[in-house]
């Protein structure tokens, strides 16, 4: 903790597929209004958050695709995205099929990535 | 140690709604101390002024207002997420020309900035989310 109390930084977890709630949207939003007032942003996305991702989505009328957000993230300097290699895999998906560049991080391993952030905000 | 809670679930269809409030009452009555509580998602229901529970149940609506005049916590209500829901304090409503407004008092509706800026400020942000 003392450790990390210094730091002016957060990361961000989305768990959730893009389309399914708010929610997708709601987590994208904080990690660029972080940004937005200088706070070093980190982004995990976990489990089917992973769909956020991959390109081409074509929602229903009256949804917005969550592309535009992912992408306007490197505009914000968020350009640490991590996600979990098994969970990519179990999806069938490799990172060629992702939008942005992303960190691997083990899945079974996150702790250390934990404690690099003062703050966790998950979605 | 200074907390802020924040708060994804909704008014009683999900339990983590009241773990957040008893968990918000644990540290006011602690020596620590309860900066804010910020409000996201279907959160922001906390703040209906229109909820009408039944007389022998729990008024969750007034437990968090009850919080706030007591230990004199921000109950801070994300502007996107509540406008979208059609939860509006008396100024949005006016901005918008609804005839109505039904944010209850001392909730307030801000950004998120709002949640950026306690990150910064105190010790542990706590997040009781939605499933």
């Amino acid at each position: 903790m003392t450790q990390t109390l210094n730091l002016n930084n957060v990361l961000i977890i989305s768990r959730q597929p893009p389309y399914s709630s708010l929610s997708a949207n709601e987590a994208l939003d904080a990690a660029l209004a972080s940004a937005a007032f200088g706070v070093e942003v980190g982004l995990l996305l976990l489990d089917d958050a992973l769909f956020q991702l991959t390109a081409n989505h074509k929602p229903q009328t009256g949804l917005k695709p969550v592309s535009g957000l992912i992408k306007s993230l490197s505009l914000y300097d968020i350009d640490k995205v991590f996600v979990c290699p098994t969970q990519l895999s179990a999806r069938g998906l490799t990172t060629t099929d992702l939008l942005i560049p992303v960190e691997l991080v083990p899945d079974d391993n996150c702790q250390p990535l934990f404690s690099r952030y003062r703050h966790l905000l998950t979605f | 140690m200074q907390f802020c809670v924040h708060v994804i679930c909704p008014p009683y269809s999900q339990q983590s709604n009241l773990s957040a409030l008893s968990f918000c009452q644990a540290v006011v009555a602690s020596e620590h101390e309860l900066v804010r509580v910020f409000f996201s998602g279907d959160g922001v229901w906390s703040g209906n002024s229109l909820m009408v529970p039944p007389q022998d149940e729990l008024n969750l609506v007034a437990a968090w207002q009850a919080l706030a005049q007591t230990a004199n916590v921000e109950l801070v209500v994300c502007v996107s997420a509540a406008l979208r829901r059609g939860l509006l304090d008396a100024s949005e409503a006016d901005r918008y020309a609804k005839q109505h407004h039904n944010l209850a008092a001392p909730f307030v509706i801000s950004g998120l900035g709002q949640l950026v800026d306690a990150c910064l400020q105190v010790d542990r942000v706590v997040t009781f989310g939605s499933h």
